[in-house]
Protein backbone atom coordinates (compact mmCIF):
# COMPACT_ATOMS: atom_id res chain seq x y z
CA UNK A 1 0.00 0.00 0.00
CA UNK A 2 2.54 2.46 1.16
CA UNK A 3 4.89 1.28 -1.93
CA UNK A 4 1.76 2.36 -4.12
CA UNK A 5 1.25 5.78 -2.55
CA UNK A 6 5.02 6.17 -3.27
CA UNK A 7 4.96 5.43 -6.88
CA UNK A 8 2.24 7.24 -7.48
CA UNK A 9 3.87 9.98 -5.90
CA UNK A 10 7.09 9.56 -7.29
CA UNK A 11 5.34 9.53 -10.60
CA UNK A 12 3.39 13.29 -9.94
CA UNK A 13 6.64 14.84 -8.76
CA UNK A 14 8.28 14.23 -11.49
CA UNK A 15 5.44 14.66 -13.83
CA UNK A 16 4.85 18.42 -12.03
CA UNK A 17 8.77 19.03 -12.52
CA UNK A 18 8.95 18.31 -15.79
CA UNK A 19 6.06 20.57 -16.58
CA UNK A 20 7.41 23.35 -14.65
CA UNK A 21 10.20 23.71 -17.01
CA UNK A 22 8.42 22.15 -20.12
CA UNK A 23 5.14 24.95 -19.85
CA UNK A 24 5.18 27.82 -21.89
CA UNK A 25 2.84 30.00 -19.88
CA UNK A 26 4.58 31.13 -16.41
CA UNK A 27 1.24 30.80 -14.36
CA UNK A 28 0.84 27.25 -15.71
CA UNK A 29 4.64 26.45 -14.44
CA UNK A 30 3.98 28.00 -10.71
CA UNK A 31 0.53 26.11 -10.92
CA UNK A 32 2.74 22.87 -11.45
CA UNK A 33 5.41 23.97 -8.74
CA UNK A 34 2.96 24.20 -6.27
CA UNK A 35 1.61 20.56 -7.21
CA UNK A 36 5.11 19.75 -6.74
CA UNK A 37 5.54 21.16 -3.18
CA UNK A 38 2.40 19.60 -2.43
CA UNK A 39 3.57 16.18 -3.19
CA UNK A 40 7.01 16.47 -1.91
CA UNK A 41 5.41 16.95 1.27
CA UNK A 42 3.27 13.69 0.04
CA UNK A 43 7.02 12.09 0.54
CA UNK A 44 7.57 14.00 3.95
CA UNK A 45 4.49 12.36 4.86
CA UNK A 46 5.57 8.76 4.05
CA UNK A 47 8.83 9.15 6.21
CA UNK A 48 7.24 10.35 9.13
CA UNK A 49 8.76 13.91 8.97
CA UNK A 50 5.73 15.77 10.06
CA UNK A 51 7.26 18.88 10.94
CA UNK A 52 8.31 19.05 7.05
CA UNK A 53 5.43 18.17 6.16
CA UNK A 54 3.97 21.17 7.72
CA UNK A 55 6.84 23.43 7.11
CA UNK A 56 6.84 22.18 3.15
CA UNK A 57 2.66 22.34 2.85
CA UNK A 58 2.91 26.08 4.28
CA UNK A 59 5.55 27.72 3.88
CA UNK A 60 7.03 26.81 0.33
CA UNK A 61 3.68 27.17 -1.64
CA UNK A 62 2.44 30.29 0.09
CA UNK A 63 5.84 32.14 -0.77
CA UNK A 64 5.76 30.91 -4.22
CA UNK A 65 1.81 31.21 -4.55
CA UNK A 66 2.16 35.00 -3.30
CA UNK A 67 5.74 35.90 -5.05
CA UNK A 68 5.13 34.13 -8.30
CA UNK A 69 1.69 35.56 -8.59
CA UNK A 70 2.83 38.79 -8.30
CA UNK A 71 5.23 38.45 -10.63
CA UNK A 72 3.38 36.23 -13.29
CA UNK A 73 0.61 39.22 -13.38
CA UNK A 74 2.60 42.11 -13.36
CA UNK A 75 4.74 40.85 -16.20
CA UNK A 76 2.83 38.48 -17.99
CA UNK A 77 2.37 40.10 -21.15
CA UNK A 78 5.60 41.69 -21.34
CA UNK A 79 7.99 40.13 -24.27
CA UNK A 80 10.03 37.65 -24.01
CA UNK A 81 14.02 38.79 -24.79
CA UNK A 82 15.40 36.03 -24.13
CA UNK A 83 14.33 33.90 -27.00
CA UNK A 84 17.72 33.64 -28.82
CA UNK A 85 18.99 31.06 -26.33
CA UNK A 86 22.71 30.47 -27.19
CA UNK A 87 22.94 26.83 -29.13
CA UNK A 88 25.93 25.28 -26.75
CA UNK A 89 23.98 26.47 -23.63
CA UNK A 90 20.96 24.09 -24.84
CA UNK A 91 23.29 21.72 -25.30
CA UNK A 92 25.27 21.71 -22.19
CA UNK A 93 21.89 22.05 -20.26
CA UNK A 94 20.33 18.54 -21.75
CA UNK A 95 24.03 16.71 -22.03
CA UNK A 96 24.65 17.91 -18.17
CA UNK A 97 21.47 16.59 -17.18
CA UNK A 98 21.46 13.28 -19.01
CA UNK A 99 24.94 12.33 -17.88
CA UNK A 100 23.91 13.24 -14.01
CA UNK A 101 20.84 10.84 -14.77
CA UNK A 102 22.80 7.98 -15.77
CA UNK A 103 25.60 8.46 -13.47
CA UNK A 104 23.31 8.85 -10.19
CA UNK A 105 20.97 5.95 -11.61
CA UNK A 106 24.30 3.89 -11.76
CA UNK A 107 25.50 4.74 -8.83
CA UNK A 108 22.13 3.68 -7.20
CA UNK A 109 21.70 0.41 -9.19
CA UNK A 110 25.00 -0.83 -7.77
CA UNK A 111 25.15 0.34 -3.89
CA UNK A 112 23.23 -2.15 -1.36
CA UNK A 113 19.32 -2.00 -1.79
CA UNK A 114 17.86 -1.68 1.67
CA UNK A 115 14.57 -0.22 2.95
CA UNK A 116 13.50 2.84 4.51
CA UNK A 117 13.39 1.85 8.46
CA UNK A 118 11.54 4.47 10.99
CA UNK A 119 12.90 3.58 14.23
CA UNK A 120 10.16 3.95 16.80
CA UNK A 121 11.90 4.34 19.87
CA UNK A 122 13.77 7.42 18.96
CA UNK A 123 11.53 9.54 17.13
CA UNK A 124 11.96 12.59 15.27
CA UNK A 125 10.13 15.13 17.01
CA UNK A 126 9.42 18.83 16.58
CA UNK A 127 11.12 19.32 20.22
CA UNK A 128 14.26 17.42 18.89
CA UNK A 129 15.11 19.59 15.54
CA UNK A 130 13.98 22.84 17.98
CA UNK A 131 16.26 21.89 20.55
CA UNK A 132 19.37 21.16 17.68
CA UNK A 133 18.20 24.42 16.00
CA UNK A 134 18.76 26.59 19.28
CA UNK A 135 21.56 24.27 20.90
CA UNK A 136 23.99 23.07 18.03
CA UNK A 137 23.01 24.62 14.88
CA UNK A 138 22.73 27.61 16.59
CA UNK A 139 24.96 29.86 14.82
CA UNK A 140 23.78 29.18 11.34
CA UNK A 141 20.24 29.82 12.44
CA UNK A 142 21.54 33.21 13.64
CA UNK A 143 23.00 34.04 10.58
CA UNK A 144 20.03 32.91 8.23
CA UNK A 145 18.05 35.52 10.17
CA UNK A 146 20.91 37.99 10.00
CA UNK A 147 21.09 37.55 6.15
CA UNK A 148 17.16 37.67 6.10
CA UNK A 149 17.22 40.73 7.52
CA UNK A 150 20.14 42.35 5.77
CA UNK A 151 18.04 40.73 2.52
CA UNK A 152 14.84 42.50 3.47
CA UNK A 153 16.63 45.75 4.10
CA UNK A 154 18.17 45.85 0.85
CA UNK A 155 14.44 44.89 -1.12
CA UNK A 156 13.02 47.59 0.75
CA UNK A 157 15.98 50.11 -0.52
CA UNK A 158 16.55 48.54 -4.10
CA UNK A 159 12.50 48.90 -3.98
CA UNK A 160 12.28 52.03 -3.44
CA UNK A 161 14.89 53.56 -5.62
CA UNK A 162 14.13 54.81 -9.30
CA UNK A 163 15.43 53.31 -12.33
CA UNK A 164 18.10 54.96 -13.37
CA UNK A 165 18.91 54.99 -17.16
CA UNK A 166 22.67 54.43 -17.86
CA UNK B 1 16.56 -2.10 19.55
CA UNK B 2 13.39 -2.08 18.54
CA UNK B 3 13.47 -1.27 14.90
CA UNK B 4 9.53 -0.75 13.31
CA UNK B 5 9.69 -1.27 9.49
CA UNK B 6 6.87 1.61 8.52
CA UNK B 7 8.02 1.72 4.98
CA UNK B 8 8.45 -0.71 2.37
CA UNK B 9 10.11 1.72 -0.38
CA UNK B 10 14.03 0.95 -1.02
CA UNK B 11 16.24 3.93 -0.21
CA UNK B 12 17.33 4.07 -3.68
CA UNK B 13 14.19 4.54 -5.07
CA UNK B 14 14.21 8.02 -2.97
CA UNK B 15 17.83 8.55 -4.09
CA UNK B 16 16.78 7.69 -8.04
CA UNK B 17 13.53 10.37 -7.40
CA UNK B 18 15.90 13.18 -6.25
CA UNK B 19 18.36 12.77 -8.75
CA UNK B 20 15.88 13.02 -11.47
CA UNK B 21 14.36 15.91 -9.87
CA UNK B 22 17.77 17.70 -9.12
CA UNK B 23 18.50 16.85 -12.96
CA UNK B 24 14.83 18.06 -14.42
CA UNK B 25 15.82 21.40 -12.16
CA UNK B 26 19.37 21.85 -13.52
CA UNK B 27 18.38 21.57 -17.14
CA UNK B 28 15.49 23.76 -16.22
CA UNK B 29 17.92 26.26 -14.99
CA UNK B 30 19.80 26.44 -18.36
CA UNK B 31 17.20 25.58 -20.59
CA UNK B 32 14.75 28.46 -19.30
CA UNK B 33 13.81 31.45 -21.19
CA UNK B 34 12.15 33.56 -18.32
CA UNK B 35 13.83 34.39 -15.09
CA UNK B 36 11.05 33.58 -13.30
CA UNK B 37 11.16 30.04 -14.72
CA UNK B 38 15.14 29.74 -13.85
CA UNK B 39 13.93 30.72 -10.03
CA UNK B 40 11.72 28.10 -9.89
CA UNK B 41 13.92 25.05 -11.28
CA UNK B 42 15.85 26.81 -8.50
CA UNK B 43 13.54 25.90 -6.30
CA UNK B 44 13.15 22.27 -7.95
CA UNK B 45 16.67 21.31 -6.85
CA UNK B 46 16.47 22.55 -3.32
CA UNK B 47 13.37 20.20 -2.84
CA UNK B 48 15.27 17.39 -4.07
CA UNK B 49 18.50 17.97 -1.83
CA UNK B 50 15.69 18.65 0.65
CA UNK B 51 13.92 15.42 0.35
CA UNK B 52 17.20 13.02 0.32
CA UNK B 53 18.23 15.10 3.51
CA UNK B 54 15.16 14.13 5.20
CA UNK B 55 15.43 10.74 3.93
CA UNK B 56 18.51 10.01 4.94
CA UNK B 57 18.00 11.83 8.40
CA UNK B 58 15.01 9.42 8.88
CA UNK B 59 17.03 6.46 7.92
CA UNK B 60 19.63 7.13 10.60
CA UNK B 61 17.03 8.47 13.07
CA UNK B 62 19.30 11.82 13.00
CA UNK B 63 16.94 15.17 13.65
CA UNK B 64 20.26 17.29 12.43
CA UNK B 65 19.24 16.53 8.69
CA UNK B 66 15.73 17.61 8.98
CA UNK B 67 16.98 20.78 10.71
CA UNK B 68 19.20 20.89 7.59
CA UNK B 69 16.01 20.95 5.70
CA UNK B 70 14.65 23.76 7.70
CA UNK B 71 17.43 26.13 7.28
CA UNK B 72 18.24 25.38 3.62
CA UNK B 73 14.02 26.04 2.98
CA UNK B 74 14.98 29.20 5.02
CA UNK B 75 17.71 29.93 2.76
CA UNK B 76 15.13 29.35 0.02
CA UNK B 77 12.80 31.28 0.52
CA UNK B 78 15.13 34.12 1.36
CA UNK B 79 16.62 33.92 -2.41
CA UNK B 80 13.44 33.77 -4.11
CA UNK B 81 12.30 36.68 -2.40
CA UNK B 82 15.43 38.34 -3.31
CA UNK B 83 15.46 36.95 -6.85
CA UNK B 84 11.80 38.46 -7.68
CA UNK B 85 11.99 41.69 -6.51
CA UNK B 86 15.57 42.38 -8.34
CA UNK B 87 13.67 40.62 -11.48
CA UNK B 88 11.01 42.91 -10.93
CA UNK B 89 13.17 45.97 -10.92
CA UNK B 90 14.78 44.88 -13.64
CA UNK B 91 11.78 44.75 -15.48
CA UNK B 92 10.53 47.83 -14.65
CA UNK B 93 14.03 49.16 -16.08
CA UNK B 94 13.37 47.44 -19.19
CA UNK B 95 9.94 48.81 -19.58
CA UNK B 96 10.93 52.42 -18.92
CA UNK B 97 13.78 52.22 -20.66
CA UNK B 98 11.54 50.54 -24.30
CA UNK B 99 8.57 53.29 -23.57
CA UNK B 100 11.22 56.06 -23.55
CA UNK B 101 13.23 54.33 -26.95
CA UNK B 102 9.18 54.52 -28.71
CA UNK B 103 8.73 57.78 -27.45
CA UNK B 104 11.90 59.12 -29.03
CA UNK B 105 11.89 57.43 -32.03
Amino acid sequence: MLQVAFYVLAVSTIVSGLMVVISRKPLHSVLYLILCLFTIAGHYFLIHAKFLVVLNLILGPAVVLLLNFFFVLRFENREDTRETRMFWMKTVAVSVAGLGILVIVNLLNGAKQELIQVRENIPITLQTIINLLIEKYLLPFEMISLILLGVLTGVVLFGFRKFQKT
Amino acid sequence: MMTGILTSVQLGHYGILAAVLFCIGLSGSFLGKRDISRLMSLMLMLNAVCLLLAVFSVQHSDAAGQAMVVLIMLTGVIELAAGFIIITKAGEGKEEESAENNLHS
